[in-house]
């Protein structure tokens, strides 16, 4: 065999190994099955605020009673009244709040009803009051207030303990099975998380960087290269017994596919118009996002599920200093996605929505605030019914109607309601979706209303 | 802090106070322990070399015997070490094991600050360059690699604004290191009162209630201290098994109210002698944490399994008496033992095995409770750990952490060990990981990770590869071939960077069998397989017509990048 045969029987053969997960163009086409919707495309975007976001700093109530228990919870931590940024939700049947003023760029949005909120949402088992927890009445969940547990139930509404795995996970799996590239279905910005986690098809990870390719392995084009890779992708496919060593070369094989097939669409796609805001790590997750929305034909998705995080939120101390910051950076790369979404004309085919571990305490520490429990969140999107307020504003007061223990809110809206609403827009039926959300059952609203359907 | 090292004052007679403690909350079966005591300044400076080998359980006649395997040295040596040299590997077979820890628990503590220190101005993340330089050179290595261990247990991070404390965190550091061989009692006490600590789960500076304003007392390291320190979320018997209700429900360890009690003790502290509590503007990084009684909670305090503190006590006491409840909670042994064993041996330890090291923990031969030493050496000479590869093949073992395969990588093929200036750019980026540097005081990755596929469907554990996903496998990847192709000592790269010496593969050229026998030995757990030796003759053939060095970079990146070599069994 010549140089030249030789190249090019290297290079067929690293891309028989290489493509064997990834279809694209035509050969797509015959395995382009039914979606379940009338939808072409729909995206989940999965926005996670680590470490337990101040969501009652978020939303805070405008005046009145409702504000003095706030400002008397939280003490010199409280937002002023007088610099909220007033919101006028579509149903005025609840207290009266306004937005942060560091949140201020997402203020346009809700009002052109592109972003709505919901209030007061957490880890329940079932319906739960402050009296039934004081009265022992209802099953509460297990381990609140610690960060892991809380962010695990969170993220997998699990309770059953029957998969270990995130809802996120379990409607991947479903969505993969109809589609033509089925492990771009999931796809993370941050590595590994509990709401991608345990399913069986994994979600695939790059960064927001973009995808990076093999040093001193990526040239395809010379010969000096070629035995190198070949070498090393000969000993991905070996059979090995010990499972950690299978693992590892399981995975190597495909970040090969990410460093190819998804680095060369991208490379084909070029940059966004908008600007991506500078120094704002969330936004530089979702700017890649918006790419790979972008480029969702060239793998023939229907359907994607996007996990993207920023950490920070566990404000124990100098939350005076942190909050604000935080705050902006969140409402800054929500309102660059929207712009991005417009961009490429995906607005109404994607939604995101906030996660985090737990709302923080009405009472504060000093200079900060404590692990809390129910917690407000943003929904954004072109099909969210969005400049509303979705459930009831909690009272605020210390030892109050709503507080479990010393300023820590319960819930009156559940994850696992919160979920569904989203899963059904999504295109789940029925009964995937109680099958995926084991406690769903034990609430009476299956939909919070927030999605246009 | 130089003055503080010279004052070498006590604090506070410590030792009093907790014999005094622990008639009231003794542990049971196992001896009383004695705390060592506080006293400011670095912890090199106060380090005393304990008798490290006091209390270790008698050791059978077999672990005396030399190791007769070159290949069970190097799988002993990646449990024991950040990974083998060739004399390293000579001196084991020659020793035993027993010998070979014993050595080691005598040698003399290897320490961090000095190294930072050798700086004048220590530069952004110059803790990761003197932790490589340590962790690389250090011949005390059972110590560092335990010490590294630790620092997955007792998170701190530079990750946020202790970045810009290197030497603080070096301080840190040290004080795993120097407790590494210690007894857990003391190491929670130093840990607690660690400033770095203090800024970190924010109990510098946590004060007493002022329920006007609604502020109560920080509930972070309270709930962390228990959570992750020490004693776990949920009841455990001392297999590391879970207890549960009749609903098949976890037993919690603790409640929400404990935790707030708990957050109540650790009022009143903060830097040592500092002239503003609230705005200090001596803030002393080095010594320990110091109390300010006007600022401490004088309530009673309710703890774990009922003991209560009565009122009126000082921040010493109440801190003393707390820290013996959670150090004679039972919880403690399994939980600790199953971290220090899956950190140096396999993710997934059966429960025979935790409960064996977990009976060290609770009792050591003298009978005293939480000699980590003991515990050490009863992890690495069971015999699960020494015939784990060979008995089960398939399960046993652990993916190694990026950081240590670099480590490994320059202690094997050291280029220039005095003088190299760590390449530690981007290195989070880079390796999904660096030295204190973890994204959370939950580490690098959870303990109960389970990488999906096989591991996942048999209900292992797979920490590390939660740091692992398609695009860190890439940058991991290329971060090896960068220390091998590209930064070794013949491809004239700088010498600040820690080239590895390839010399002794070209040495070997010609000879395949003597090559691939001296790289297996230095980067695989076992000679190589069938497939990676066809792929290494493969490549010689492809580059016969080039140098040896060529050769002999191919043929270290081949192998290191290997599957085979990313697993520690």
């Amino acid at each position: 065999m010549n140089q030249y045969n030789r190249r090019r029987f290297l290079k067929a053969g690293c891309q028989t190994i290489i493509g064997a997960g990834l279809m694209t163009g035509n050969t797509a086409k015959l395995a382009h099955a039914q979606g379940s919707t009338a939808k072409n495309y729909a995206a989940l975007v999965c926005v996670n605020l680590d470490g337990g976001n101040d969501g009652f700093n978020m939303l805070v109530p405008s005046g009145g009673a409702a504000y003095r228990e706030y400002a008397q919870g939280r003490g010199h931590l409280a937002t002023g009244s007088a610099d909220l940024l007033a919101l006028k939700p579509t149903s005025a049947n609840t207290t009266p709040v306004g937005l942060n003023p560091f949140m201020g760029k997402l203020k346009p949005l809700f009002e052109n009803g592109n972003l709505a909120f919901q209030s007061n949402v957490g880890t329940l088992v079932e319906p739960t009051t402050a009296d039934d927890v004081r009265n022992d009445s209802v099953k509460l969940p297990e381990q609140l207030f610690s960060h892991n547990d809380q962010a695990r139930q969170w993220q997998k509404l699990d309770h059953y303990r029957e998969w270990n795995s995130g809802w996120g996970a379990r409607a991947t799996d479903i969505f993969a099975a109809r589609q033509a590239n089925p492990n771009l279905t999931g796809i993370s910005l941050t590595g590994n998380n509990d709401w991608q986690a345990g399913g069986d098809q994994a979600a695939f990870s790059l960064d927001s960087g973009g995808v990076s390719s093999y040093a001193g392995m990526d040239d395809l084009t010379g010969d000096w290269q070629m035995p190198r890779r070949q070498a090393f992708i000969e000993l991905l496919h070996q059979g090995y017994t010990n499972v950690f060593e299978r693992a590892y070369a399981e995975l190597q094989s495909r970040a090969l596919v990410l460093s190819t097939n998804v680095g060369a669409a991208l490379e084909k796609l070029g940059e966004l118009q908008t600007p991506v805001p500078v120094d704002n790590a969330l936004a530089r997750q979702l700017a890649m996002v918006a790419k790979l929305i972008a480029i969702k034909d060239e793998f023939r998705m229907t359907r994607q599920l996007f996990y993207v995080s920023l950490s920070g939120f566990d404000t124990h101390d100098d939350q005076l200093k942190n909050q604000p910051y935080l705050y902006s950076q969140v409402a800054e790369a929500l309102a660059f996605f929207h712009q991005a979404l417009l961009e490429i004309n995906q607005l109404d085919n994607v939604t995101s929505f906030t996660t985090s571990d737990f709302g923080r305490s009405v009472s504060g520490n000093g200079d900060g605030t404590d692990h809390g429990w129910g917690n407000h969140h943003i929904m954004m999107g072109g099909s969210v019914n969005g400049g509303d307020i979705y459930g009831l504003i909690p009272r605020f007061a210390i030892d109050g109607p709503d507080d479990y223990r010393n300023g820590r809110i319960v819930p009156t809206t559940s994850v696992s309601q919160y979920a569904a609403t989203q899963l059904r827009w999504l295109g789940l039926s029925e009964s995937e979706i109680n099958s995926l959300l084991p406690s769903l059952a034990n609430f009476e609203q299956h939909d919070l209303g927030y999605m246009a359907l | 802090m130089v003055t503080g090292i010279l004052l070498n004052i006590k604090k506070w007679p410590v030792t009093a106070l907790c014999a005094l403690t622990i008639i009231s909350c003794g542990g049971g079966e196992s001896t009383p322990y004695q705390a060592t005591g506080i006293n400011t300044g670095s912890a090199s400076s106060n380090y005393q070399k304990e008798d490290s080998t006091a209390g270790i359980p008698e050791i059978g006649a077999a672990l005396q015997q030399p190791v007769a395997d070159d290949y069970q040295a190097v799988r002993f040596l990646h449990r024991a070490s950040f990974g083998p040299r060739l004399d390293d590997i000579e001196a084991l077979t020659i020793k035993g094991y027993s010998a070979w820890i014993e050595e080691q628990l005598q040698m003399p503590a290897s320490f961090m600050l000095p190294l930072t220190r050798q700086r004048n101005e220590p530069r952004w993340l110059e803790h990761v360059n003197s932790w490589f330089k340590l962790s690389v050179n250090a011949p005390d290595q059972l110590r560092q690699r335990v010490a590294y261990a630790l620092s997955q247990f007792f998170v701190v991070s530079g990750e946020g604004e202790l970045g810009g404390q290197p030497a603080a965190l070096a301080n840190y550091y040290d004080i795993l290191i120097a407790h590494s061989f210690g007894n857990f009692r003391d190491l929670i006490e130093q840990v607690t009162l660690s400033p770095v600590m203090g800024n970190y789960l924010s109990m510098k500076g946590n004060q007493k209630p002022d329920p006007e304003s609604n502020i109560r007392p920080d509930e972070n390291y309270a709930r962390e201290l228990l959570q992750l320190f020490s004693i776990g979320l949920v009841q455990l018997n001392i297999d590391g098994s879970v207890i549960t209700d009749s609903d098949g429900v976890p037993l919690p360890t603790y409640n929400q109210e404990i935790v707030e009690n708990f957050a109540h003790v650790f009022t009143g502290w903060n830097f040592n002698n500092v002239d503003d509590w609230n705005y200090p503007k001596n803030e002393d990084w080095f010594s320990p944490m110091q109390a300010y009684d006007e600022h401490h909670d004088k309530g009673t305090k309710t703890l774990l399994r009922g003991r209560t503190l009565p009122p009126g006590q000082s921040a010493e006491k109440d801190l003393q008496d707390a820290l013996n409840n959670i150090f004679n909670h039972p919880n403690v042994g399994p939980f600790f033992s199953r971290h220090l064993i899956t950190q140096l041996v396999t993710s997934n330890p059966t429960p025979e095995y935790i409960e064996r090291v977990a009976t060290v923990f609770n009792s050591d031969s003298n009978g005293l409770r939480g000699n980590i030493a003991a515990v050490v050496s009863a992890i690495l000479l069971d015999q699960e750990a020494l015939n784990g590869f060979t008995n089960n093949p398939q399960f046993f073992g652990k993916l190694r952490e990026p950081i240590v395969r670099l480590v490994a990588l320059w202690r094997a093929f050291e280029g220039n060990p005095d003088n190299a200036q760590f390449d530690y750019s981007w290195i989070a980026e880079r390796l999904s990981q660096a030295p204190l540097q973890s994204p959370s005081v939950f580490n690098f990755y959870s303990p109960d990770f389970s990488q999906p596929g096989t591991i996942r469907q048999r209900g292992m554990s797979s920490p590390e590869f939660q740091i692992h996903n398609e695009s860190s496998m890439i940058s991991i990847t290329s971060a090896l071939l960068a220390h091998t192709i590209w930064r070794n000592t013949i491809s004239d790269s700088d010498p600040a960077f820690a080239p590895v010496d390839i010399s002794p593969i070209m040495l070997r050229d010609g000879d395949v069998n003597a090559q691939l026998s001296y790289l297996s030995k230095l980067t695989l757990h076992s000679p190589a397989s069938d497939s990676l030796q066809r792929q290494a003759h493969y490549l010689l053939e492809e580059r016969s017509q080039a140098t040896s060095e060529i050769r002999a970079e191919d043929l270290l990146f081949l192998f290191v990048s290997s599957p085979e070599a990313a697993v520690q069994r």
